[in-house]
């Protein structure tokens, strides 16, 4: 038996295997640290944007409120954002409601093999079409987002 | 027929022989028992590596055992020829090493002479291999996961009825810096702490020896050492390293996957936080009810994204173990190799029959 060759296939399935790894992380990690940079900027952009629409006669009382304790530095909307304080739940009212359900339905579909725009898509059109408070979709979205 | 022999050398390289023949157990295998085994921790997305832990325990173990019982026999057979030749049966004694050999010395075939230290059996090398360091490098990795996935979970859990912390922990949550733990106990039976030093101090008794026997049983036998025994010592030795890269490589990948993990969640927890920003905005606004539900649609497909993509993730993970654990099956083949090549004679059990029975 050739040891020399039996050593190199050994080396080759390693490297096959890293290889293999490597050619689907690298990627996606390039994908999302690019995606990581963006979205810290859209962060910033909607943050910016409630605080000028907060600071407003339009916005709401509570609203209002959470942006005074915000420019006085008691809280960021970035935490309130994610939870802090359980002052989101004010804010939104029941208007999400049915956001739990959306997702039920929305991993059911990708469970049974929807691609994730697709049963998202889906979700939101079972939402829509059974009356929910929501309207037609907004033309001006802005594309890209 | 000239021979030149020294039965004393003969003894004196046959005790450092046995002697080597015993690091084989004592510290290798031992050694391997200890450092090479732990699984206890191996759950999650790591207990498909359990069998690839026990499988090139079990090769290296089983290799060990076949290298002191071959090279005790090598020892054996050469005590006996010693006291053959002191005998003064110098036909019997020189049988011992020229018939059934496995492989024969090829025609003209000369060991090395060295004889810079003759009759020197003393062990340059004693094996010592050096008990890995217990590492925490994952641990950090792992807190650094649950950190990000804390500051979304509740959130996730509330509007989402989803809990990474549920679907992820479980998975990631293993001990992996066994794998690293691992790929040092390999590198270093592998080193001159480890298998190296037996390959030394038996070309260095070689050496010590070649000045005091001449004979063509004593070519047969330099044949055996140098060009078998050493060979399947080197081989071993990269067998070892074949152990030690298939952990080093998976440590690495899952290196790489914690790193992707933690920029996905963060990607995750941005994605969320504008998404809820802009919620709170339109909500907060008459004009904007239409828009909620888009932006209800948008945070919908990130989270799907993200958690296809760490499944992914763990797929990826999943293949390189397969990787890894083939070529430590593909290293057997190495094994068998190595066995073949020190296996001693024929009727190696009893060495002084050797002579006797097949005198022709």
């Amino acid at each position: 038996m050739d040891l020399t060759v039996t050593m190199e296939s050994c080396r080759r399935s390693l490297a096959r295997a890293s290889q293999q790894s490597e050619d689907r992380l690298r990627p996606l990690l390039r994908e999302l640290i690019a995606q990581r940079e963006r979205l810290r900027d859209a962060v910033t952009v909607a943050a910016a944007e409630l605080t000028e629409f907060a600071r407003g006669d339009r916005a709401g009382s509570e609203l209002r409120t959470v942006q005074r304790r915000v420019d006085r530095g008691e809280l960021s909307w970035q935490r309130v954002a994610l939870g802090e304080g359980d002052i989101l739940a004010g804010l939104l009212g029941d208007r999400l409601a049915r956001l739990p359900e959306a997702f039920a339905r929305a991993y059911t579909l990708v469970a049974e093999g929807v691609p994730p725009e697709e049963a998202a898509r889906q979700a939101r059109a079972l939402l829509s079409r059974e009356g929910d408070a929501a309207g037609p979709v907004d033309p001006d979205r802005r594309a890209g987002r | 027929m000239t021979i030149q022999v020294d039965p004393a050398q003969l003894d004196g390289y046959a005790v450092q022989l046995e002697r080597n023949s015993g690091h084989f157990i004592t510290p290798l295998r031992s050694y391997c028992a200890a450092h090479c085994t732990r699984t206890d921790g191996m759950t999650g997305l790591l207990a498909p590596a359990k069998p690839m832990v026990s499988l090139a325990h079990e090769a290296t173990s089983a290799l060990f055992t076949s290298g002191e019982r071959n090279l005790f026999q090598v020892a054996s057979n050469l005590r006996a020829a010693a006291a053959t030749y002191r005998a003064g049966d110098v036909v019997a004694a020189e049988r011992i090493w020229l018939t059934k050999p496995r492989r024969p010395a090829p025609e003209g075939y000369r060991g090395r002479d060295h004889v810079g230290h003759p009759g020197d059996f003393r062990d340059p090398f004693t094996p010592q291999p050096a008990a890995p360091v217990e590492r925490h490098e994952f641990t950090r990795y792992i807190a650094e996961v649950r950190q990000q996935i804390g500051e979304i979970d509740d959130l996730l859990v509330r509007y989402a009825r989803f809990s990474l912390a549920e679907q992820v922990f479980p998975w990631i949550a293993g001990d992996w810096d066994t794998l690293r733990e691992n790929a040092e106990a390999y590198a270093a039976l592998a080193g001159m702490d480890g298998v190296q030093a037996i390959s030394v101090n038996i070309a260095y008794g070689m050496d010590s020896l070649s000045a005091s026997w001449d004979s063509p049983a004593a070519t047969q036998f330099a044949f055996q050492i140098r060009e078998r025994w050493l060979p399947a010592l080197e081989t071993l030795q990269h067998f070892l390293q074949v152990h030690e890269e298939a952990f080093e490589h998976l440590a690495q990948q899952a290196e790489i996957m914690f790193h992707t993990l933690v920029l996905l969640l963060e990607v995750l927890k941005f994605w969320v936080i504008e998404k809820v920003l802009r919620l709170t905005r339109i909500i907060g606004s008459v004009l904007g009810g239409g828009r909620v539900w888009d932006e209800v649609m948008e945070l919908i497909t990130g989270v799907l994204k993200v958690w296809h993509q760490i499944k992914m993730l763990f797929e990826v993970l999943r293949l390189m173990i397969d990787g890894a654990f083939q070529a430590v099956q593909a290293a057997g083949a190495l094994a068998t190799a190595i066995e073949e090549t020190w296996l001693a004679p024929e009727n190696r059990l009893d060495p002084v029959r050797v002579g006797v029975v097949t005198a022709a």
